[in-house]
């Protein structure tokens, strides 16, 4: 019984719609998928490594196991927004002679092929291969590893019954992100420990195995839950994760005066709200601009960063004994580096122990950058000038990598130092500012991203209907992109406020918005005439039916084409070139609207016979 | 009315309709019938436009329906759930179609009258969503749509499945006060046979796609009906 069940998971598994498509996209998602693990366990093999470079002097096993109950934490949001509650499938098992707590059994280990809580493992297997047999015997490492597995798919069953329980809207889920911000803040300013708890238990099963127990326990607990409640709510109503049943009663009669342009537009707000996928959608897009917020303000502080900002002043003239020297360094540049401060880093205490950010020299009025230190006679001194990053060292000639600075301190020194030039300028500028460009296309252009990829697929349920009725069809289409660009104008008004004084960030927001509504939004009103999937509209909010390797093709055509122009064009000619062209494209996108409409719509009428067919499948 | 000339449509090759001749005239009421898979969905699927024709054209009043849209103005049309839009309720989906077709709120409240019976109060004043209604009145406002805007032609695929003993004869009623009064042209698809003929003055057979038989319809229709497909 049993395996007859199996062989059907696996059956449903292989022979998914998805797998129909182009082989192309499946052969495209295979690799991706095979680069995504082999990522994870290369990240497993470097852990250690990892571990002993941020955190040095400290144990890597314990710091390893110290992460464990926060990734557990995340894992279990994650799973709370994004797991599907596995039920619609048992439907035709109910009515047949298969005993009920076979079919429940069945239902849960359904749970258990999740490729999700495979990536812990990826990541702990290769480090205790490499690490943990140094210092533990083999038994203890694999019931370590096991523990671990058994553990997160604990954490999956518990996501799983409060999911069966609670219907999670983005609200709840909201508060709960907010309450993890908030546990991660309390750690990091050292009022809570979770990390301890963690590092304590799993060292402990590594040392002895029996604390393992306690994990299974925690596994049969949760298993047990699931398994009472399904047994109790057996009818497939109740099995079935509860709907909410508000409904929308918004009346759209100022819009109806605008005759069939108001209609549709009514329409597809109605589709919107009305519908648990596409509101998700539209919601998890608002929340995503919301981040931008935070996103300029503390990612980019350092682009609007003058050096005066700088906080380092050397107060004290040092004052040399009998047997000491003042050695100064004065440094003057032809432009400021990237971070906006320099620093000084070399081979004594007092120069920094080669760290590259530690010792920062003082700004001062005349533009040049100075500290003045105190040296033993005789004291021989080696260092370098740096950006107070390593990627960012000051160079004297264009492109070469200097040798660094050699001294031996003999008498009262002022060495003087002139920059040429810092050693990532370019890079930095050209990545901090095609990023700047790709994150303002990504956050005004997100109901682009998110909403548009589905434009027409989102109507697939009743795409005949319009088919047979007398629609203008060229307004049809114009709805829809006049919709997608009051999303961009809209997304624009949202974040612009917040980032107004940062003059760089704003432009490039206007030129992102220029890009979107030129180029980015009737380019996806034109991808999406190759929506070839009936998108289920009653699914959960999160649900990956429909995505293909189409929808990330699209994301990334939309996305990577301006930010590989962006940093091409700042490379060789600066950001202020980049903006203009770049806001440029868009606006000549925006001034042959009317021809890439007639195009679209053209497109369109030969096409409608395709989607009609592929929309009319069932899901 | 409508002419079918050399319509073809394959499906990889394989033909699943073949029709060199067909004329419809005006007023006509054409009942089709066959077994699943006959291509009786895919006919009206070609008429409507909503599949290209590997071969061959539909003409309504003389015009290509895969080039011209004016059919649209007058044809009603209900062949599945995929003609309605579930996330409405009856009466938002009645003003839209409504809209559509220009009509006025007098024609509306008309139509709401005259469906009155058909509707059996448990359509319009629910509160409910399409979707949320029973298969049956899913269907009931599937075909008054269809009827909403006064069409001259009228396609409905299989009508009479899913509907209450009541209203399938109300609907029978319905469709033959529009033959006899309005000379409405319908083509109807069922697998019932005593609808079709009650219904239906003439009576296409496919089967594998191809017209078998094309009669019309008298007295001893029904067993000739009966004695074919009892194979």
């Amino acid at each position: 019984m049993y395996k007859d069940l199996f062989l059907h998971q696996v059956k449903q598994a292989t022979r998914h719609r998805s797998w129909e498509k182009r082989v192309g996209t499946n052969i495209f998602l295979g690799v991706l998928l095979l680069l995504i693990i082999l990522d994870v366990m290369a990240l497993g093999f470097a852990v250690d490594d990892i571990l002993k470079t941020v955190y040095p002097g400290e144990d890597p096993v314990l710091k390893f196991n110290s992460f464990i109950l926060y990734y557990a934490l995340i894992d279990f949001l994650l799973r709370l927004i994004i797991q599907e509650v596995p039920a619609l499938s048992v439907k035709p098992y109910l009515i047949l002679p298969v005993k009920k707590n076979t079919l429940i059994h069945y239902l849960l280990s359904k749970s258990l092929w999740s490729f999700f809580p495979l990536i812990p493992l990826l990541v702990a297997i290769p480090f205790s291969i490499k690490i943990l047999p140094d210092f533990y015997a083999g038994l203890h490492i694999a019931v370590w590893v096991a523990g671990l597995f058994i553990f997160f798919n604990s954490i999956s069953y518990i996501a799983l019954y409060l999911k069966r329980r609670i219907h999670f809207n983005p609200g709840i889920i909201a508060i709960l992100a907010l309450c993890l911000v908030i546990v991660i803040l309390l750690e990091r300013d050292g009022l809570i420990s979770i990390s301890s708890l963690s590092t304590i238990f799993f060292t402990a099963i590594l040392a002895n195995p029996a604390y393992s127990l306690f994990i299974v326990l925690l596994f049969v607990l949760a298993y047990g839950i699931n398994f009472k409640y399904l047994k109790d709510h057996s009818y497939a109503e109740e099995i079935l994760p509860r709907q909410s049943v508000r409904k929308s009663q918004v009346d759209y009669r100022y819009l109806q005066k605008m005759g069939t342009f108001g209609d549709l537009v009514a329409m597809e707000l109605r589709l919107i709200f009305r519908n648990r996928r596409i509101k998700s959608t539209v919601y998890l897009s608002l929340w995503m601009i919301a981040l931008a917020w935070p996103f300029y303000k503390y990612y980019y502080p350092n682009l609007d960063k003058s050096p005066e900002d700088n906080t380092f002043k050397q107060s004290v003239m040092p004052m040399p004994d009998d047997n000491e020297y003042l050695v100064s360094i004065k440094v003057t540049v032809d432009s400021q580096p990237p971070l906006k401060q320099v620093c000084i880093a070399g081979d004594h205490e007092k120069l920094g122990d080669w760290r590259a950010d530690l010792i920062p020299l003082e700004f001062r009025e005349d533009s040049t950058w100075t500290r003045t230190f105190v040296f033993e006679k005789g004291t021989a001194i080696r260092f370098k000038i740096t950006g107070a990053d390593w990627g960012n060292e000051a160079l004297y000639e264009e492109g070469i990598i200097p040798e660094p600075f050699d001294l031996t301190v003999t008498k009262d020194t002022v060495l003087n130092i002139h920059v040429a030039s810092w050693s990532t300028d370019r890079v930095f500028n050209m990545i901090s500012g095609s990023m700047l460009i790709y994150a303002g296309i990504f956050f005004i252009g997100m109901f682009i991203i998110t909403y548009g990829q589905f434009l027409f697929a989102w109507e697939a349920g009743y795409f005949d209907l319009l088919l047979v009725k007398k629609i203008d069809y060229q307004k049809y289409i114009f709805v829809k992109v006049f919709l997608l660009s009051a999303t961009c104008i809209g997304a624009f008004l949202i974040i612009a406020p917040f980032i107004y004084g940062n003059d760089l960030a704003f432009y490039s927001l206007l030129v992102a918005l220029l890009y979107n509504l030129g180029i980015n939004q009737p380019l996806m009103v034109f991808l999406s005439l190759y929506n070839r999937t009936r998108i289920d509209i009653a699914a959960g909010a999160f649900s990956m039916q429909g995505k293909s390797g189409q929808q990330m093709v699209n994301v990334l055509i939309l996305i990577l084409v301006p930010a590989i122009i962006s940093a091409f064009l700042i490379n060789h000619f600066g950001i202020a070139i980049c903006f203009q062209v770049v806001g440029g494209l868009g606006l000549a996108g925006i001034l042959i609207f009317p021809l890439s409409m007639k195009y679209i719509f053209q497109k369109f009428m030969s096409k409608k016979y395709i989607m009609g067919a592929a929309f009319r499948e069932p899901i | 009315m409508i002419e079918v000339k050399q319509l073809i449509k394959k499906y990889g090759g394989v033909p699943v309709l073949d029709i060199p001749e067909l004329n419809i005239p005006l007023g006509e009421s054409f009942g089709l019938v066959g077994n699943n898979g006959a291509g009786k969905t895919t006919f009206f699927s070609l008429v409507l436009d909503l599949r290209r024709a590997t071969n061959g054209q539909v003409f309504i009043k003389g015009r290509d329906v895969a080039k011209h849209e004016e059919w649209k103005h007058y044809t009603g049309s209900y062949i599945d759930e995929n003609f309605l839009i579930d996330f409405l309720t009856p009466e938002e989906y009645f003003q839209f179609i409504a809209n559509l077709h220009n009509l006025t709120a007098g024609d509306l409240k008309n139509f709401y009258q005259e469906y009155e019976d058909l509707f059996a109060g448990e359509v319009i004043g629910r509160k409910k969503y399409i979707r949320e209604l029973s298969k049956g009145n899913q269907k009931k406002v599937g075909i008054a749509a269809a009827l909403l805007p006064k069409p001259e032609i009228l396609v409905l695929d299989e009508p009479f499945s899913n509907l209450d003993p009541t209203s399938q004869i109300r609907l029978k009623h319905i469709l033959k006060v529009l033959k006899e009064q309005d000379s409405v042209t319908m083509m109807i698809s069922s697998h019932d046979l005593n609808h079709v003929t009650e219904v239906c003055e003439r009576i296409v057979i496919l089967d594998k796609g191809l017209i078998v038989h094309d009669l019309q319809t008298g007295d001893r229709t029904l067993e000739e009906l009966e004695a074919y497909f009892d194979i």
